[in-house]
């Protein structure tokens, strides 16, 4: 059996695909598989090292840390999805504007997505939460609005090229509608890259959601997420060190497995590793 | 007149929002015409603007100055309706058959995409008028479930052409539509262009750099260089005795 992988094209997907579907596992079903409560406090044990009871060990205020790293996962999940969707659906859909009208259209839409892109997230997240207040939706909606550049740049190059092809053309010429073309003959052709663009725009947004939280503008405690618990940790980091290296290694595993799966899936579409 | 292009200018032009580079003269006061049932062919070098002279009247590249006209009608200033009757009274054929097709669809749903746009055919007998189609274009109907890269560059013509004609269109816009075929599908290609035209009585314009085609297939010829008509006639007489060095050299060549 798995010497029929062919493994030049299938290697890393197979490889990386079993950590993913772990993170999503252990976050769908925190609230069941998680040993404690991870917001319930005992006084009992508090800076406790990893032991048969807390297999993590547990922090200042005696929560159990495996608990509190998979339920923080939920956050990083959510955030990553709803960003990654943000930015790739409107991505897409200036990408396609720009190369389906062309000329000051493409211009203008693309010169704007550029000033987009000069924006560091983190300096974006701020703008907006010092407007709307600090809160996961508005991390979730600066990170997503720092994604849409780099799909919009991929999504028009993507059907540029499609739209040069003389099956294009020869639709054009038989007066199939605009939006008909669009949809039909030039997404199909564009939602592969997306995707590969989506599984390593994934990763960076897991990393830049911790980054936010760990600077107190994403999730707010006692909400656990990696940022913050990695924050908190930094007070105890000689009596507890588990507190900041347990949030950290999910976050290295999560960001490294996705980035593998996006290189994976490029492999997968890339028709010179076929066959 | 069928199609009247007067004094067409195209400059190709690199550059963006605030840069404007240097241009290349693509097209450089054009003007021809062409009656309804003749066949005109247009012949020159790579780069001689034959192929943007082409797009133009496809409505694909917009020209700088100059008019076009079908029927009467500037092909410029045409509103929506006007635009998808011109689409659907003008078609063309191109170069390549392995990129003439979406990879995605079958080779028969992209010749019923004719059809329902044009709405003139029940939806239920759809399959059957593409299946006539197939087979006047001398291919095996059964072919309609085929996915384009199944079948041979020959037959991907042919298809391509059944296509075209899905529409019923007046005029047929050729660009070079044997120079990616091997030598003895070129001329099978050919007969059956001229076999249809007695049969959908369709105008033709043929752009190609292969002389023997244009003599084949034409009763007129325009010769183009660098952007501009340098000689027109009738082909006969023009293959006979051609006035310009360029089309001298163009003969020779195709001997």
């Amino acid at each position: 059996m798995l010497r029929r992988i062919n493994w030049r094209r299938y290697g890393l997907v197979v490889v990386t695909l079993p950590v993913v579907i772990l993170v999503f596992v252990a976050s769908a079903f925190a609230p069941v598989i998680a040993p404690y409560d991870p917001y319930a406090l005992d006084v009992l044990v508090m800076l406790e090292g990893p032991s048969e009871k807390h297999l993590l060990g547990t922090d200042e205020l005696g929560r159990d840390i495996l608990s509190r790293v998979m339920q923080a996962s939920r956050i990083s999940i959510v955030v990553g999805l709803v960003a990654v969707g943000i930015g790739a659906f409107g991505g897409t859909l200036i990408g396609l504007l720009a190369a389906w009208f062309g000329g000051k259209i493409d211009a203008v839409l693309m010169r704007f997505m550029d000033i987009v892109f000069c924006f560091p997230a983190i300096l974006l997240a701020v703008i907006l939460m010092a407007n709307l207040g600090t809160s996961v939706l508005n991390a979730m909606l600066a990170i997503g609005i720092i994604f849409i550049p780099g799909f919009a740049r991929l999504t028009r190059a993507v059907a540029q090229t499609v739209q040069r092809q003389p099956f294009l053309e020869a639709a054009i010429c038989l007066g199939v509608p605009g939006r008909r073309i669009v949809l039909r003959e030039i997404l199909p052709n564009v939602i592969g890259p997306v995707l590969v663009e989506a599984a390593v725009a994934f990763s960076y947004a897991v990393l830049l959601e911790s980054a936010l939280s760990f600077l107190g503008l994403g999730a707010q405690p006692p909400e656990p997420s990696w940022g913050n618990m990695i924050n908190t940790g930094r007070g105890f980091i000689d009596q507890a060190p588990w507190i900041s290296l347990a949030p950290g290694v999910a976050l290295f595993l999560t960001v490294f497995s996705f980035n593998l799966l996006g290189d994976g899936l490029r492999d997968v579409l890339d028709p010179k590793l076929r066959g | 007149m069928l199609v009247a292009a007067r004094n067409l200018r195209k400059t190709f032009r690199s550059g963006g929002l605030f840069r404007r580079g240097a241009g290349v003269l693509a097209l450089d006061d054009v003007s021809f015409s062409l009656a309804e049932g003749e066949s005109l062919g247009v012949v020159g070098e790579s780069g001689s603007g034959k192929s943007t002279l082409l797009r133009t009247i496809l409505r694909l590249t917009p020209y700088d100055a100059g008019s076009v006209t079908f029927d009467g009608a500037e092909i410029a200033a045409m509103d929506r309706g006007a635009l998808r009757r011109f689409r659907q009274r003008v078609q063309p054929v191109f170069q390549n058959p392995y990129s003439t097709f979406n990879p995605r669809f079958s080779v028969g749903a992209s010749i019923a995409l004719g059809f329902e746009l044009l709405g003139n055919v029940d939806k239920a007998d759809i399959p059957g008028e593409v299946a006539r189609l197939l087979d006047d274009v001398g291919l095996d109907p059964d072919l309609a479930s085929a996915l384009p890269h199944q079948l041979s560059g020959g037959q991907r013509q042919r298809a391509a052409i059944a296509r075209a004609l899905a529409v019923k269109p007046d005029l047929l816009l050729l660009d070079e539509p044997t120079s990616a075929l091997d030598v003895s599908v070129q001329a099978q290609v050919l007969n059956l262009f001229k076999d249809l035209q007695g049969r959908y009585a369709f105008s033709l314009m043929l752009v190609t750099h292969d002389l023997p085609v244009v003599t084949f297939m034409c009763d007129n010829v325009l010769v183009m260089k660098s952007g501009a008509i340098v000689e027109r006639g009738e082909t006969g007489t023009l293959v006979r005795d051609p006035e310009s060095d360029y089309t001298r050299k163009l003969v020779s060549s195709a001997v």
